[in-house]
């Protein structure tokens, strides 16, 4: 069995516990307009191309066979609907301006990394987080995976928007240790316009997890005029107090992802100015504001 | 605190050229022409103690300068100290770490000390026995041998001069005089020895009197009472120590401190150790503890202002020396924590506390190295992660199983491996009773790489300098070139040290230090003629990842249908109209990556190394040791280095020690240790660096956790050596804008620390290019 992923990543600390190696999954369900990773989001490969490191040798033009490259005024013009991820512009680029974004590895393949890592997942308590995309995207590989891991006695995370069937959820959850669990907006109308789906799944198999014993800390990433407006901490609390939720982890939005959009050829919706800033100060103040209430908060992943 | 502060800002003043001591020692040996060398040194010394100008500098605790009027340098005009002699003009104006210069200073050096050394240095006596090898050297292209300028790197036996006290020694040298007359004074050299060993202790006791004089006039100067006490118990100390031994803590400081400054008079300021000084200052703090004569704070004071004091000295480089030196650092290595001689934990209460003033003084010097092992404390473990985390760069760590190991396979005894010191930057050494010369050398490994490429001869000059090879086809034929040149380079430094050896012997003895040192003054023989129980000569390779990754290149180079002739040209050509070919080769494996093929290349590297310099003997009748730290040479080094099939480009930095090449390291620290955990340490008994730079963003709250699981995993491991800096990319650059405003900032370089804007340029852009290209 093969699944698609688009990176592992060790030595991470903010995906959980101690020292980690993450495994991005590729594709999602979701389309959430902040999403820092879209890269993850098509299931499909796609190419990056990176205009500032092109040399303009057009080997590239001459390898693709779909033609889906062609020379623009002053970088190339990927026709992204023709392109099919093959890849082999990425073999002939000399700058390496370009780059594929997705593989099909077995789990063999995501073993013999994450095992790597095995003397320091025991010297920090760490281990590896199944992050995305959407992990549930892909269930078998998943379940693959977590299966693999737990029976080398590494342990595991997964890291979800929880947009996933229950049933497929319920399957993995003798095999994960703890979940990263999003929660990406209180109200239900903007979930669906800002990510494209509203969040009455995602909250029913929240509660369902907590209901199951499971260790979950949810995430709540911070846009502040997205899916933070006037009164959304009480919100936001509700929830978390409904599902019996005690472990929150802030993420305030960033700006970072920008240059990503642009490689992928595709629009950045969140240019603002002084996002970021708006964002810290919102970050905190909701934090105060939950730990007041009784919550155990960390900021930026550092748990 | 106050006190503190006042000497630190003291030693972070401008530095200045100082040219007492080179005045006093010169003055003496011009009168004692033709008497025997060791007697002829023993009296300059003494004419330095006993005539250069002394001060006790406000709010003091110890005594000693190690100059008048410091922070500065001395010149050591015996060694390579004239090489400053045709830039003095430029030292107060140069880039980094300027010299003040007085003009009449400058006159005297010029006029009367330089003409009297200019056939006498140690580089005089050595060049015509080995102009082949001294032509070489001048290149500063393929090796850099250090005893040129003396011997230095070594650890002081403190405990063992403290059980004596010089009045012991000055009775001891006595009374074998009169032994060897009795029989007939048959033994000239140890006669000789004898009597520099009279002269020194002397020379030491006068020293520490002059002081106590010093303290004395000053009490009856200051109108503060608090201090007037201070000062007469100082002079009391002084009365007594070095010239006794030591009977508390203050005392035993003090005592330390007199004997590290004279040794900065007798040998050059590189890498004079002090040892394992949490383990033999401890019986001293414990009883004054007990006693209540002292308490934690008094020590603190007192250690703080030991601390201090090593940073009074700077190196005089030239602008030469400075690129493959950079950093003004002297390399005064202390050792704390670790095992005893039985293997047991034997972290004390000390420990913490050095660590402690360590943290908060975060100074250039000392170099504080701190051994570990799984039996050390959860607790000390933990407080050396905290001070780690928060930035405190001035710490390494060493791995006691792994250190022991090596030094057992040179031959030393279980319970001198297990009583092991480091020196200098990451050298580590059996305590007290070797001479390991653990610097004498380092060999930029790659241009065995570039001769077994080009027939033997240097791509950039053309000159031959290696032996002459075919031209290789195949990666087999190369590295079997790549090992006959590499031996043929080793088998240069080799003759270079053994020749600089001979030559320290007979042009420079060092009597004061041959007394530090257990065994040569029983065997009545300098340390300089293998007085010592171990000798050892340590040189280092340079380089070792860049040859590894070029091996692991080249054969995906040829896999994928080039030439070797082709992947040479581009070399030559620095990947000029090459750009696939080196797109090839840069995107091959990397050592760092925790990549199996790379690895393996860079661990078979250091093998050849290692098993050809490990096989030699050296003139004090040891043997050399093998290790692998660069200080700056890597900078240097690279500079005269054309491209290489890893895809280093020509005059870039070569890799660091055990550490990746710079760049190539993408999955992170724990890939980097794990591939530093391939080496193979126990060949490499004169230690070997590994830098890891993390950036301060990324680590957060989460720092102590991460570098105390990262230090577990190193140990786990079996890694020998591991550094932390933890740095942040925007603060370097601000600090290169605005030198003045970072004064403070330190950062390790292969072993040891160094105040960043005092770094050469090519070496800071080297060390943001490292931290910024990190996750």
């Amino acid at each position: 069995m093969k699944g698609r992923i688009f990176r592992i990543q060790r030595f991470s600390i903010h995906d959980g516990y101690g020292i980690r190696t993450t495994v991005f999954f590729k594709g999602c369900p979701l389309r959430c307009i902040w999403c820092h990773n879209p890269e993850s989001q098509k299931f499909e490969r796609e190419i990056c191309y990176k205009a500032e490191k092109c040399l303009s040798c057009y080997e590239c033009v001459e390898a693709c066979e779909r033609g889906a490259i062609t020379v623009g005024n002053d970088e190339m013009d990927i026709d992204r609907e023709r392109c099919d991820g093959c890849g082999k512009c990425v073999e002939v680029c000399r700058g390496g301006a370009l780059e594929l974004f997705g593989m099909d590895v077995t789990v063999d393949d995501v073993i013999s990394v994450v095992e790597k890592d095995r003397v320091f997942y025991e010297s920090s308590g760490g281990g590896v987080t199944f992050s995305g995309g959407e992990p549930y995207f892909q269930p078998d590989f998943l379940l693959s995976l977590l299966k693999a891991c737990k029976s080398r006695g590494i342990s595991t995370a997964v890291d979800t928007s929880g947009y996933a069937n229950w049933e497929v959820m319920e399957k993995t959850l003798p095999f994960v240790d703890f979940f990263l669990y999003d929660l990406k907006d209180c109200r239900s109308d903007r979930h669906r316009e800002m990510c494209g789906a509203g969040n009455e799944l995602i909250l029913s198999n929240l509660r369902k997890l907590v209901d199951a014993g499971m260790e979950v800390i949810v995430r709540i990433p911070v846009v502040p005029g997205y899916n933070f407006e006037e009164g959304d901490f009480e919100c936001y609390f509700r929830i978390l107090e409904n599902v019996g939720v005690d472990r929150v982890d802030i993420l305030p939005y960033h700006s970072l992802a920008r240059d990503k959009y642009r490689w992928l050829g595709r629009e950045y919706m969140l240019e603002m100015p002084k996002m970021a800033e708006k964002a810290k100060n919102t970050a905190t103040e909701f934090a105060e504001f939950l730990e007041k209430k009784g919550l155990r908060v960390t900021l930026g992943g550092y748990f | 605190m106050d006190r503190i502060e006042k000497l630190v800002k003291n030693v972070t003043k401008p530095a200045r050229l100082s040219i007492e001591r080179a005045k006093l020692y010169t003055d003496s040996m011009k009168q004692t022409e033709g008497e025997a060398m060791i007697i002829r040194h023993a009296k300059a010394l003494k004419n330095v103690l006993e005539n250069i100008p002394i001060q006790i500098l406000d709010g003091e605790l110890i005594a000693g300068t190690m100059l008048p009027n410091p922070p500065g340098a001395i010149v050591f005009p015996e060694g390579v100290g004239l090489r400053l002699i045709n830039e003095l003009d430029s030292l107060p104006t140069r880039e980094t770490n300027r010299l003040l210069v007085d003009e009449e200073d400058a006159r005297i050096l010029k006029e009367e000390i330089a003409p009297y050394w200019q056939k006498r240095t140690i580089e005089a006596f050595a060049y015509p026995l080995m102009p082949d090898v001294m032509s070489i050297l001048y290149t500063g292209s393929v090796f850099v041998l250090t005893e040129l300028a003396g011997i230095s790197h070594v650890a002081i036996n403190y405990p063992y001069l403290m059980r004596r006290g010089f009045r012991w020694f000055l009775e001891e040298s006595e009374r074998r005089l009169k032994e060897l007359e009795e029989n007939g004074a048959y033994e000239g050299d140890k006669y000789a020895f004898y009597q520099a060993a009279r002269i020194v202790s002397e020379a030491m006791i006068n020293y520490g009197r002059r002081y106590a004089e010093l303290a004395e006039k000053l009490a009856e100067e200051v109108d503060d009472e608090a201090r007037k006490e201070e000062l007469l118990k100082m002079a009391e100390i002084c009365r007594k120590v070095p010239a006794e031994k030591p009977e508390s803590f203050w005392e035993a400081v003090q005592f330390l401190w007199l004997v590290q400054s004279a040794l900065h008079q007798e040998n050059y300021e590189q890498a004079i150790s002090m040892g394992r000084i949490d383990q033999y200052l401890f019986p001293y703090y414990y009883k004054d503890l007990k006693e209540g004569k002292i308490d934690k704070e008094r020590a603190f004071e007192i250690l703080a202002n030991l601390w201090v004091k090593t940073n009074e000295i700077v190196p005089p480089f030239d602008s030469l020396l400075e690129q493959f030196f950079s950093g003004q650092t002297t390399n005064q290595a202390l050792t704390i924590g670790g095992c005893d001689i039985y293997g047991r934990d034997a972290t004390n209460d000390l420990t913490y506390l050095m660590l402690e003033v360590t943290d908060r003084l975060r100074l250039r010097q000392p170099n504080v190295h701190v051994r570990i092992s799984k039996r050390m404390p959860e607790d000390f473990l933990n407080r050396l992660a905290e001070v780690i985390a928060s930035g405190c760069n001035a710490v390494a760590l060493f791995h006691d199983d792994v250190a022991v190991e090596a030094l057992r396979m040179a031959g030393v005894s279980d319970e001198d491996a297990w009583n092991y010191t480091t020196v200098g930057c990451v050298e580590i050494a059996p305590f007290g009773n070797s001479f390991t010369s653990s610097d004498a050398a380092l060999i930029n490994v790659t241009k065995a790489l570039e001769y077994a490429m080009n027939e033997g001869r240097d791509m950039q000059l053309d000159y031959e300098f290696g032996v002459r090879t075919e031209k290789p086809k195949t990666l087999g034929e190369l590295i079997e070139n790549f090992r006959k040149q590499l031996s043929h380079i080793i088998g240069l430094v080799v003759k270079g040290c053994n020749v600089l050896g001979y030559a320290n012997a007979e042009v420079k003895p060092t009597p004061l230090l041959s007394l530090c040192i257990e065994d040569c003054f029983d065997a009545g023989r300098d340390v300089t003629r293998g007085g010592a129980r171990y000798n050892f000569t340590g040189i280092q390779a340079v380089g070792v990842a860049d040859v590894g990754d070029s091996f692991a290149a080249i054969e995906r180079a040829l896999e994928a249908g080039y030439s070797m002739d082709e992947i040479i040209e581009a070399c030559k050509r620095n990947f000029i109209d090459y750009e696939e070919l080196y797109r090839i080769l840069n995107e091959s494996p990397k050592y760092g990556n925790d990549d199996g093929e790379a690895d393996e290349y860079t661990r078979m590297v250091l093998e050849y190394y290692s098993d050809e310099v490990n096989r030699y003997r050296n003139f004090r009748g040891g043997h050399f040791a093998a290790g692998c730290y660069p200080m700056t040479t890597n900078v240097g080094f690279g500079f005269f280095t054309p491209a290489l099939p890893s895809g280093r480009k020509s005059g870039e930095a070569l890799n660091p020690g055990v550490s990746p090449s710079t760049g190539k390291d993408r999955e992170g620290v724990t890939a980097v240790i794990k591939s530093a955990s391939k080496i193979n340490y126990a060949k490499l008994p004169n230690g070997a660096s590994l830098t890891v730079n993390l950036s301060d963003d990324v680590l957060g709250p989460k720092g102590v956790e991460v570098v105390k699981a990262l230090i577990k995993g190193f140990m786990d491991l079996g890694c020998m050596h591991i550094q932390f800096n933890i740095l942040k990319a925007d603060v370097l650059r601000k600090a290169q804008e605005e030198p003045e405003k970072y004064r403070w900032l330190l950062v390790r370089v292969a072993g040891w620390s160094a105040y960043f804007v005092e770094l050469s340029k090519p070496v800071q852009n080297e060390i943001i290019r490292r931290i910024s290209c990190r996750i």
